[in-house]
């Protein structure tokens, strides 16, 4: 009863807030029990790790995008969803007509929500690689001005829930901007983390695998993954259209979202002919110094589907003695 | 008081917006949600400021206007579109606070938030039980199994159990 007591009062305990009869106490039984003085001393070297967490370093000046709020706190935030009645009539106009105006036919007979529902059901494959681009970029309180920090993506996925994803910076970058090469495995429950910064200065440590498999990949899309599940409820906004790129007809889907001070747009490309993903584009803007700016960037356009994938692929690797 | 009077809106943001801030930097599981949660909060806290009774208690009760919100925001039904924005960017400021902010999103999210309302905005127990809804001795519990699964996070070897594929 008393060990369990203890460990109650261990935190306080340990950061000196615990006082009186119940301090003197506490103290008395930790020296004569060894698993609760094992159990403190676990809180006081965790207590310990935390501290690295409280430089939050600046804090941003927000107050003209708050006033702004707040100025206009019955608006409601979001994008309305955008309709355009007259969208198939403008493709049918469009180069080359005549292919068009028999594709468009084709996705006009089905309502915008069964298209999608039906072009997302397709795209679930059993293995696919996607690569790209994703650029963060670097916006400057002090004169606007905006870097861009462009970075290679690879992404693969094995179907039921293997992942993996390889992200390189372009150009050398300053340590504390991030690694070199970001490397995630996902096997089943287990995920691992592996950030390069260069030399010897690397990152190992593991992640939650689930929430990695529906967050970090925008592959996402070949699972029941949460983007497929919230596009499927919104389908009213969602934007079907068809483009011509490099000589292929595409379905485009967009989606916009706005939440707070930032904004999302998704483009996504399928083959009409082949129900495939074939292009996978975000824009991801913010709201800074009042107008909005680019804050991240990912397009994919190479994707190779159902082929087999190396089982080293997705090997989660042994890590390095610390 | 007009909710846009600009003394006063000053007056608040200079005094409430740094905590608000800090403590959604804590929270938020990706460094570029913080300041968007900590608008949210801080709007959130803005309109319902007359209900703050004991000034004394500021901080408290603005901490549980955070949780409230983000609680809320959790399960707005944009958020699973927004969840699933981009890829997740772990760019740490520096090693170790990434290190530690993994091992910490790996708690549940009664141990994390508990860890994060007593170890790292300093409350007590008693005041952390107001901000969460939850039992004194709870939070203590929480705490303690938090920072007990911690250390095993931190100290472990950082391979899932069973090693190499």
């Amino acid at each position: 009863m008393i060990c369990q007591w203890v460990r109650l009062y261990m935190s306080e305990l340990e950061d000196g807030r615990l006082e009186g009869w119940k301090a003197r106490s506490a103290r008395r039984h930790l020296t004569r029990c060894a698993g609760c003085a094992a159990d403190y001393e676990k809180v006081r070297i965790a207590s310990r790790r935390l501290e690295a967490l409280r430089e939050v370093g600046e804090v941003p000046d927000a107050r003209e995008e708050l006033r702004a709020r707040l100025a206009s706190a019955s608006a409601s935030p979001r994008l309305p969803a955008r309709r355009r009645p007259g969208h198939w009539l403008t493709a049918l106009f469009t180069v080359p007509g005549a292919i068009l105006a028999v594709m468009a036919l084709l996705v006009v007979t089905q309502s915008p929500a069964s298209a999608l529902q039906r072009t997302l059901n397709a795209l679930r494959r059993r293995t696919v690689h996607a690569s790209g681009s994703l650029v963060h970029y670097q916006w400057s309180p002090r004169d606007g001005s905006v870097t861009p920090y462009p970075r290679t993506a690879d992404y693969w996925f094995e179907a039921p829930s293997r992942f993996r994803s390889r992200i390189v910076s372009v150009q050398v970058r300053r340590l504390d901007e991030g690694p070199r090469v970001e490397d995630v495995f996902v096997d089943g429950d287990r995920g691992l983390l592996r950030a390069d910064f260069g030399g010897t200065d690397v990152l190992v440590t593991r992640v939650d695998a689930r929430r990695m498999q529906e967050r970090l990949s925008p592959l996402s899309l070949f699972r029941d993954g949460p983007l497929t599940r919230a596009a499927s409820g919104r389908e009213s906004e969602a934007r079907l259209s068809i483009v011509r790129r490099q000589s292929r007809l595409l379905r485009r889907i967009s989606l916009d979202n706005v939440r707070g001070t930032k904004r999302t747009h998704w483009d996504l490309y399928v083959d009409l002919f082949q129900d495939r993903l074939v292009g996978y584009e975000v824009m991801q803007t913010r709201l800074a110094g009042g107008r909005w700016v680019k804050d991240r960037e990912l397009s994919l356009q190479a994707f190779d589907y159902d082929r087999p994938l190396p089982a080293e692929l997705f090997a989660i690797p042994d890590p390095p003695r610390r | 008081m007009h909710p846009l009077d600009p003394a006063e809106f000053d007056r608040i943001y200079s005094e409430y917006w740094p905590c608000v801030y800090r403590f959604c930097t804590y929270l938020s599981r990706n460094r570029d949600d913080a300041q968007d949660m900590a608008q949210e909060v801080f709007v959130a806290a803005f309109r319902h400021l007359s209900e703050l009774r004991d000034p004394q208690a500021a901080r408290t009760w603005l901490l549980r206007v955070a949780v409230r919100t983000l609680k809320r925001q959790t399960v707005a039904p944009t958020e699973a579109l927004e969840e699933d924005d981009m890829p997740h960017d772990p760019w740490p400021a520096e090693e170790d606070r990434l290190f530690v902010r993994q091992a910490l999103n790996t708690l549940s999210e009664e141990q994390r938030q508990a860890i994060i309302v007593v170890k790292l905005e300093g409350l007590s127990c008693r005041e952390a039980s107001r901000v969460l809804d939850a039992a004194e001795g709870l939070i203590r519990w929480r705490v303690f199994q938090g920072l007990k699964k911690l250390h095993g996070l931190l100290a472990a070897p950082e391979v899932p159990e069973g090693g190499a594929v």
